[in-house]
C-alpha cells in the first residue's frame, strides 16, 4: 500500500472521527445547508423565471426580425439584439444576469462561508469568522468573476442555437463538452482554494497536488453516487423513509466532504509550501 | 462580541433585505408584456 492510499483511508477515517466529536457542530452545518437551499431557491427562482421569460421573448422577436423580404440581406444577430424593438428587453436580460450573479454571490459567501469556516475549524485551523467570511468573498471574486463569464458563454451558446433552430428548422451544434469541463476545472480550483483562502496556494496545491486531490475530489463524487443511489433504492420501499434519511445522508455527507477536503488540502499545501521552502533553501546553498 | 462584528452582522443584514426587495419588485423593475399582448404584437 502506498503513502497517498495510506492517506486516503486516514483522513477519511480521521474526518468521519471528528465530524461524530463535533456532533453540535456539524448539526448546525446542516442547518446552514438547508437554510441555504431554501434561500437560493427563494431568491433565484423568480430570477430565472424572468429570464426564461426574456429568452422566449427575445427569440420571438429576433426570428422575426431575421424574416427579411425577398430581395434584402439578413440582418446579423447581434445588429437585431440591440435595435428596437428587441434592445429593452436584451437590457433587462443582461440586467437580470447581474442580479442573478449578485444574489448567488452574496448567498454563497455568506452560507458556504460560514459551512467551510465551520468546517476548517473542526480540521483543526482556527480562525476570526469574520476575518474567514471576508477571505471567503474575496477567493470567491475571482471564482465568480470566472464563473459569470462561463455563464454568459452558455447562455449566448444557447441563445444562438435557438435562434438558429428557430430560424433553420433544424437541430444546431452545442459547446456543451467543452464548456463542462471548463466549468469542471473551475470548481476544482475553486474548492481547493476554500481552506486556504489563497488563490495562489491553490494553483500550487491543486496542481503539485493533483496526484491526491483529484482522487480525493473523485472519492467524494463517489460517496455522493453512493448516497444518490441508496436514496434511490430506498425511495422504492418507502418514500417518507427517503426524504428523512436522503437529507440526512446529504447534510452529513456535505460536512464530511468539506472536512475530507480541508483536511486533505491543508496537508497537500503544507507538503508542498515545504518542498517550496526546501528547493529555495537548496538554491541558496548551491549559490 | 465586538463591535465590528456586530457591524458586519448589520451590514450582512441590509445586503440580505436590498436583494429581497429586489427580488419582490421583479416584474417592476423588469417589465414583460403578457403572453396574450406578446401573441397580439405579431399580428393574425
Amino acid at each position: 500500500m502506498n503513502l497517498a492510499t495510506i492517506i486516503f483511508i486516514r483522513e477519511w477515517i480521521t474526518a468521519w472521527r471528528l465530524l461524530a466529536r463535533h456532533a453540535l457542530v456539524a448539526f448546525a452545518s446542516g442547518l446552514i445547508d438547508l437554510v441555504f437551499f431554501l434561500a437560493f431557491a427563494f431568491f433565484t427562482t423568480p430570477v430565472f423565471g424572468k429570464l426564461t421569460t426574456h429568452v422566449i421573448i427575445i427569440g420571438s422577436l429576433v426570428s422575426e426580425q431575421m424574416r427579411a423580404p425577398a430581395g434584402r440581406l439578413r440582418p446579423a444577430v447581434i445588429d437585431t439584439l440591440f435595435q428596437e424593438p428587441v434592445r429593452q428587453y436584451t437590457v433587462q436580460f443582461l440586467g437580470l444576469l447581474l442580479l442573478l450573479a449578485v444574489i448567488v454571490f452574496v448567498l454563497f459567501c455568506l452560507f458556504q462561508g460560514m459551512n467551510w469556516w465551520l468546517a476548517t475549524s473542526i480540521a483543526g485551523k482556527k480562525q476570526n469568522w469574520r476575518a474567514f467570511l471576508l477571505g471567503f468573498a474575496r477567493v470567491n471574486l475571482l471564482w465568480f468573476g470566472l464563473y459569470a463569464l462561463w455563464y454568459c458563454a452558455d447562455t449566448v451558446f444557447d441563445l444562438r442555437r435557438l435562434m438558429l433552430e428557430k430560424s433553420l428548422g433544424q437541430p444546431a451544434p452545442t459547446a456543451s463538452i467543452v464548456l463542462a469541463i471548463i466549468l469542471a476545472v473551475l470548481i476544482y480550483f475553486a474548492i481547493i482554494s476554500y481552506p486556504l483562502l489563497s488563490i495562489r496556494k491553490a494553483f500550487r496545491a491543486g496542481t503539485r497536488g493533483a496526484r491526491v486531490l483529484i482522487p480525493a475530489v473523485l472519492l467524494i463524487l463517489v460517496h455522493f453516487l453512493a448516497g444518490n443511489l441508496m436514496t434511490q433504492w430506498i425511495a422504492r420501499v418507502n418514500t417518507l423513509a427517503m426524504l428523512v434519511i436522503g437529507a440526512v445522508l446529504l447534510f452529513s455527507l456535505l460536512a464530511w466532504s468539506r472536512v475530507y477536503l480541508a483536511r486533505m488540502v491543508q496537508r497537500v499545501s503544507r507538503t508542498s509550501e515545504v518542498l517550496e521552502h526546501t528547493r529555495k533553501s537548496g538554491r541558496i546553498s548551491d549559490v | 462580541m465586538k463591535r465590528a462584528d456586530v457591524l458586519f452582522i448589520v451590514v450582512i443584514l441590509l445586503v440580505i433585505l436590498a436583494l429581497v426587495l429586489l427580488v419582490v419588485n421583479i416584474h417592476t423593475l423588469f417589465p414583460t408584456p403578457s403572453p396574450q399582448a406578446f401573441a397580439q404584437s405579431f399580428g393574425p
